[in-house]
């Protein structure tokens, strides 16, 4: 955390902390929420995922005017830049600090386990900038498909002293018989370690789709010492994207919902908040993820019509029933599901990978990513890596869910 | 019994037109729910998956029931004077003829009664019954359809219900265990073999994680058995599960040099 931190609550970038991964719990939803949304997720469904968006992108559901995109990045900047990775991997450092100085166990090997869009993968990746801390970042393997023999050679080249990190595990395995060789040396490793502790200190970050799936192929346990970043409830959440607009926008605004007088967000000179229904129901639709959230809250504001030009900022907040959110397009062949489960579970994959890890042929891949796309709930980069977006996060997590896949537990 | 014969004349004999007219017309009513219940609620079935699925197909019959019982405590009132020794008369004469008449037909719907009330099969479920293996597609007042792997449409009388062995595959829920079978020449690493078998299934993309994954092993007169049990996603999966964990095994083995088994044919002299 920098300086600001410590004087200004509102920019805390990791609210809440670190938790024991068992003492996460979902933000609580109203039965008012579960019904609406279950309602409109079967509709969707019935009806074949919602219309295709248009060249422009999808038309909302409300008749507010939108907000610039430059008010918009001052009062909700961007996820990239929300979460800077350099300061929260500060963050991060400071609540590992805070688990060892509290833990009895031997603490060689820590997970830093997290829901997609939380933004730990980067902030890991960024200990190794801090100064004197001496964290080092373990690269990737280049290839993902090992043997058993392959994979132990691989892990005997790597320098495991000291204090190492692994941003993101996802990277190191694939869905795939030949690809769960180095992950599972790296166990065994770990699980020797710990048995013989040599005063090394690891720090590994995993998507909790691919923890899900390691904690069922290991039955017995995993070697390592899980927290994960506490959820943002209703309140945390308020002060966070509070702080997110007084830093981004550096004097105090007061955004309404259109339907309501109420301040959504809580005024800097509040000394005790109570969040209202719209937080509530934000925290709960993104399951407490800050990432997600963020691109919610971000998609809700809206620009006041009569709104003063004195080069203020000013904005409304629209219903979250008026967003027009992505929707998974209906598959009886269950290929779409596969794809959305296996970039979950990789945090992301090229195409040949994702045809290795999902046994679809490399044609059903593009269709299916490019229908995914069109409908905006992946996106490509420049590596020809997919990823999900933030925003139809909820949809596809709801959509593998309703068909049976293995879950998370966030 | 002639006093019965004599009751049952008076009932139909105060039935009138207008009072026939009008249970038609609730009769009517209620076969067009009962319709619609039959073709809407599957057909949302069919877009979605998981439980909720299983549960819509499984209201189907309860609400043809409901609709069924609440026609009859209608039109009843309508027809005759709901007095006990009317009551007695028309179903004493109606269960009598359909009793000598249609033994079979009435033990079937009777038996129909009984499914709905203890469940041996719903629809969404995956039986085998007399040798037919498929999924419950629909619970009739008399017989059950389900539908093979072949699609074909097999009709099951629930009068089977009182004699023959139901084997249901789900029972209700949307976990099928399906197995995978490896048949293997003697002379290789069981251990390292199990192992590998387990990879394949693991990483199956139909397959449900969080139930277990068993590979089991038994000797035989040709070599080793090994049979990979798991849980595909959904139990309409069961075929391209099994097809892929057979797949993705024998890319294993064969990665692994194990020899298959040779099983020599059985002749008839």
């Amino acid at each position: 955390m920098t300086d600001t931190a410590d004087t200004d609550p509102f920019a805390e970038l990791l609210p809440g902390g670190l938790v024991l991964l068992e003492h996460w719990q979902a933000p609580e939803i109203s039965v008012q929420r579960t019904v609406k949304g279950a309602f409109r997720h079967w509709l969707e469904q019935f009806q074949g995922g919602g219309p295709e968006p248009g060249l422009d992108g999808p038309e909302e559901r409300d008749d507010l005017p939108a907000l610039a995109d430059e008010a918009l990045d001052r009062i909700a900047p961007p996820v990239e830049r929300a979460m800077a990775p350099a300061r929260l991997g500060d963050e991060l450092r400071r609540a590992l600090d805070q688990i060892r100085s509290v833990s009895h166990s031997a603490l060689n090997t820590v997970a830093i386990v997290a829901p997609p869009f939380c933004g730990v993968a980067p902030a890991l990746a960024a200990l190794a900038d801090l100064e004197d801390e001496g964290w080092r970042v373990l690269p990737a393997p280049p290839h993902r498909r090992l043997t058993a023999t392959e994979a132990h050679r691989w892990w005997s080249e790597q320098d495991l002293s000291g204090r190492w990190v692994i941003p993101e595990l996802a990277h190191y395995w694939l869905r795939h018989p030949d690809g769960l060789a180095l992950v599972s040396a790296l166990f065994e490793r770990l699980a020797r370690a710990g048995a013989e502790p040599d005063g090394s200190e690891g720090l590994v970050g995993c998507s909790s789709w691919c923890w899900q799936f390691w904690t069922r192929y290991l039955p017995t346990g995993l070697p390592l010492h899980a927290f994960t970043p506490a959820p943002l409830d209703a309140c945390r959440l308020g002060t966070w994207l509070q702080g997110l607009t007084l830093s981004a926008a550096h004097a105090p605004l007061t955004l309404h919902h259109r339907r309501d007088t109420a301040p959504v967000l809580p005024r800097p000179s509040d000394a005790e908040f109570r969040p209202g229904g719209y937080l509530r129901e934000l925290a709960a639709t993104a399951r407490g993820n800050a990432g997600v959230a963020l691109e919610l809250w971000r998609h809700a504001l809206r620009a006041v019509p009569d709104a003063p030009e004195s080069g203020q900022l000013a904005a409304q907040v629209a219903s979250l029933d008026d967003l027009s959110l992505p929707a998974v397009p209906p598959d009886p062949s269950s290929s779409l599901g596969f794809v959305l489960h296996g970039l979950l579970q990789h945090d992301g994959l090229d195409p040949d990978d994702l045809a290795a890890c999902t046994g679809l042929a490399p044609v059903t891949v593009a269709l299916s990513l490019d229908r995914l796309a069109r409908a905006r709930l992946v996106v490509g980069n420049a590596d020809g890596v997919w990823r999900l977006t933030a925003l139809g996060y909820p949809a596809a997590r709801r959509y593998l869910q309703g068909w049976g896949f293995p879950m998370d537990a966030f | 019994m002639e006093q019965g014969t004599e009751a049952l004349k008076n009932v139909l004999a105060a039935m009138t037109s207008q009072a026939l007219l009008e249970a038609f017309l609730v009769v009517a009513f209620a076969a067009l729910v009962i319709l619609a219940i039959q073709k809407v609620l599957p057909g949302i079935a069919a877009r979605i998956g998981g439980k909720p699925r299983l549960y819509l197909l499984a209201s189907v019959p309860l609400l043809r029931l409901v609709v069924i019982v609440v026609t009859i405590v209608v039109v009843v009132p309508i027809l005759i004077e709901p007095s006990f020794e009317n009551m007695v008369a028309v179903f004493g004469a109606v269960g009598l003829a359909l009793g000598f008449a249609f033994k079979d037909y009435v033990s079937s719907l009777i038996a129909g009664l009984v499914v709905l009330y203890e469940m041996p099969y719903r629809p969404g479920d995956w039986i085998e019954v007399d040798g037919y293996y498929g999924e419950v597609r629909s619970i009739g007042t008399r017989a059950a359809e389900i539908v093979t792997p072949d699609d074909t449409v097999v009709v099951i009388p629930h009068g089977r219900l009182w004699t023959a062995l139901i084997a249901n595959g789900n029972d209700g829920s949307d976990d099928l265990m399906c197995v995978a079978e490896f048949h293997l020449a003697p002379g290789h690493d069981v251990g390292l073999v199990q192992a590998r078998l387990r990879d394949a299934a693991f990483t199956s993309p139909f397959t449900k994680t969080h139930k277990p994954v068993i590979v089991v092993v038994a000797h035989r007169p040709w070599g080793l058995t090994y049979r990979v049990k798991a849980y595909p996603l959904e139990p309409r999966q069961q075929f391209q599960f099994i097809s892929d964990l057979t797949a993705r095994g024998d890319e294993v083995l064969s990665h692994l040099g194990v020899e298959w088994a040779t099983v020599p044919l059985a002749t008839n002299v």
